[in-house]
């Protein structure tokens, strides 16, 4: 006790001018990472024909709903979100229960092959088909245009696997050799020995896999065509690349229509409204799990 | 005789340690067949880069035209351009973040108030969690020439005499890729390096402070040559996703003024498969990819072996 306080005594220092300006660098990063999402919602409750008087500072110059009407009204957009919200969902419990079950039996040492199986596994790491060949599978499997194809592909990761088996080296063997001469089987042992202890690490995965799932797009545009499986990345992919084309009419609308005030809404605008609905639940869930998602990594940093 | 009898009971245990550990064993071999069909399967598709590809034909019946899809490859007018923008957006990536993540982390450790630091940390991570998809609209109102922060900001302040549209100068690609990927990624790059201070051994430190030693020289000899082994390992992991980059960048913030310095060889390979159905072709420019990004990781480690003597594997 004594050596402790006189340790911490040593290395503590009185707040120096080096201090002072580590912190106000601190508080900028700070202001850097935050201020893009601030200008983003500001925007996104801002009136659009304001807009164009001069972008906005800190706060909302003439506030209004109108760019969040918009896009509520779209109808797609609840559509979009249940996509959104039953492929994070699904796939969050297929990858976590079928890479966490399968992570189970690799993490044992003498399993039989065990060399050759990490071996397998490992290799597809570094090299693959590419995309094509991954098309033509897809295809092969009848997966296009199917909502399985969000989910599935997705539910074996290696990487993941790395991560479960680091957290399961950790629980002590002694538990399941009690329950073994129990004559419980691997199954129960999982189900009820391993899965209830292990819930740091599946949450540590799920969160992952919620944000990974949440965020994807490619597979949208790839694999889909039906309107019924677009998500809310996407709807925000087209808002993004339509934009372009919008962005000339504007242009050309700028110099004489603008002042009379006829939209109540621009493309910026909506995009904007659109991506704060779209990033709102990563940022509403982000404070509470953020624990989670650095436990992960550094799990992973130590063990690869 | 005496090698049957050591080997019988080898043998029979073989099984019997087999029937015994039948459970994990069909715990993983869900995992090996489904690695077989998504992994393995598209691995043999790779042989469509050797043939003249077409859907209504299928696979195998598509004819034989040997290395062709790969000269192609080196008679194409774009190839030049693509392989530079891939480099340099890449390499670019890697001498811009690597210092400022450095230099981040090491101040971030310096911070004494605990309570202070991780509120940094956690909101320095939360860029990393939005797609491109949302960086692009980030980045376009940001950006933009006629109602942007960004350019307003630099007006006042008497840096640029004129709005800099940002979107449509080829010349700014680049840099705007490279700064917005540093933006994204800087606090979660950091915590792999934090994870490895926090466990280097304080009386180090003291020590050092004994000596005489300031904050910056310990930070400069402790905490640095502490961080050389997770460095080189990040750096080799960069080096061998060289060939990967640039695709979402080119997907959401690419158009058609800026096509020319936004399009990478992922992208080039996107492009020429799935957009003009170029299948084939597609495939060989995506084998190469993956060659090189072997090649690249297996030189990396062995420079980095060589040179501070640690590797991957």
């Amino acid at each position: 006790m004594a050596t402790k306080a006189k340790k911490s005594k040593l290395l503590s220092e009185r707040f120096t001018l080096f201090d002072g300006a580590n912190t106000l660098l601190m508080l900028l990063i700070l202001f850097i990472t935050l201020y893009p999402f601030w200008y983003c919602i500001i925007v996104s409750f801002n009136d659009s024909n304001d807009l164009l008087k001069g972008p906005l500072y800190f706060w909302p110059r003439a506030f209004s709903l109108d760019n969040y009407r918009f896009v509520f009204e779209n109808p797609s957009l609840l559509s979009a979100f249940f996509v959104s919200v039953a492929r994070t969902v699904v796939g969050m419990l297929l990858t976590v229960l079928f890479t966490g079950a399968a992570a189970y039996g690799l993490s044992k040492r003498d399993l039989i092959g065990r060399k050759y199986m990490m071996t397998y596994f490992i290799i597809p790491m570094y090299f693959g088909g590419g995309m094509i060949p991954t098309y033509l599978l897809i295809k092969g499997l009848g997966l296009l245009n199917n909502f399985l194809v969000y989910v599935i592909p997705s539910m074996w990761s290696f990487y993941y696997a790395i991560l479960f088996m680091a957290f399961y080296d950790s629980i002590p063997e002694s538990m399941e050799e009690s329950a073994k001469i129990d004559g419980a089987s691997v199954f129960t042992i999982f189900m009820r020995l391993i899965l209830p202890v292990s819930m740091p690490i599946y949450a540590t995965i799920a969160l992952y896999c919620c944000v990974g799932q949440w965020n994807s797009w490619l597979d949208t545009v790839i694999y889909t065509k039906s309107e019924s499986l677009v998500t809310l990345q996407y709807i925000m992919i087209k808002l993004v690349n339509e934009a372009e084309a919008q962005l000339e009419l504007q242009k050309m609308m700028a110099d004489t229509v603008t002042e009379m005030g006829v939209n109540a809404v621009s493309p910026t605008t909506v995009r904007v409204a659109t991506m704060v609905v779209t990033t709102f639940p990563i940022v509403v869930v982000y404070p509470f799990f953020q624990k989670y998602f650095v436990k992960g990594i550094m799990l992973g940093s130590v063990k690869g | 005789m005496e090698k049957t009898m050591t080997r019988q009971p080898q043998k029979k245990s073989l099984a019997s340690r087999f029937k015994k550990q039948i459970g994990y064993q069909l715990l993983v071999w869900p995992a090996i067949v489904f690695t077989f069909i998504f992994s393995y399967i598209p691995m043999a598709g790779i042989i469509i880069a050797f043939k003249n590809y077409k859907i209504s034909v299928g696979i195998w019946e598509s004819a034989w035209v040997g290395l062709e899809n790969f000269k192609n490859l080196f008679n194409d007018f774009f190839m030049g351009q693509i392989i530079l923008n891939t480099v340099v957006i890449s390499v670019l990536g890697i001498l811009v973040s690597y210092p400022v993540v450095m230099i981040f982390t090491l101040l971030l450790n310096e911070v004494t108030n605990t309570a202070f630091k991780r509120v940094i940390q956690t909101i320095s991570y939360l860029p990393h969690f939005i797609s491109w998809t949302i960086m692009a609209v980030i980045l376009t109102a940001m950006l933009s020439a006629h109602d942007g922060i960004i350019n307003e900001a630099m007006l006042a302040l008497g840096i640029i005499d004129s709005p800099i549209n940002y979107m449509t100068d080829p010349d700014l690609y680049w840099g705007m890729v490279t700064i917005a990927s540093v933006w994204k990624e800087l606090g979660w790059s950091a915590i792999v390096y934090l994870a490895v201070i926090s466990g280097i051994d304080m009386s180090l430190y003291e020590a050092a402070k004994i000596d005489g030693a300031g904050r910056l020289a310990r930070m400069w000899y402790i905490t640095l040559p502490m961080l050389k082994g997770i460095i080189a390992i990040q750096l080799i992991l960069s080096f061998a996703s060289m060939p990967s980059k640039g695709f979402d960048q080119a997907y959401f913030l690419a158009n058609s003024v800026n096509m020319e310095r936004a399009r990478t060889l992922s992208y080039y390979v996107y492009n020429t498969g799935l957009v003009n159905a170029r299948f084939s072709y597609s495939t060989a420019i995506g084998l190469v990819l993956s060659l090189v990004s072997a090649g690249l990781l297996f030189s990396a480690n062995t420079a980095s072996k060589k040179l501070t003597g640690r590797g991957l594997y």
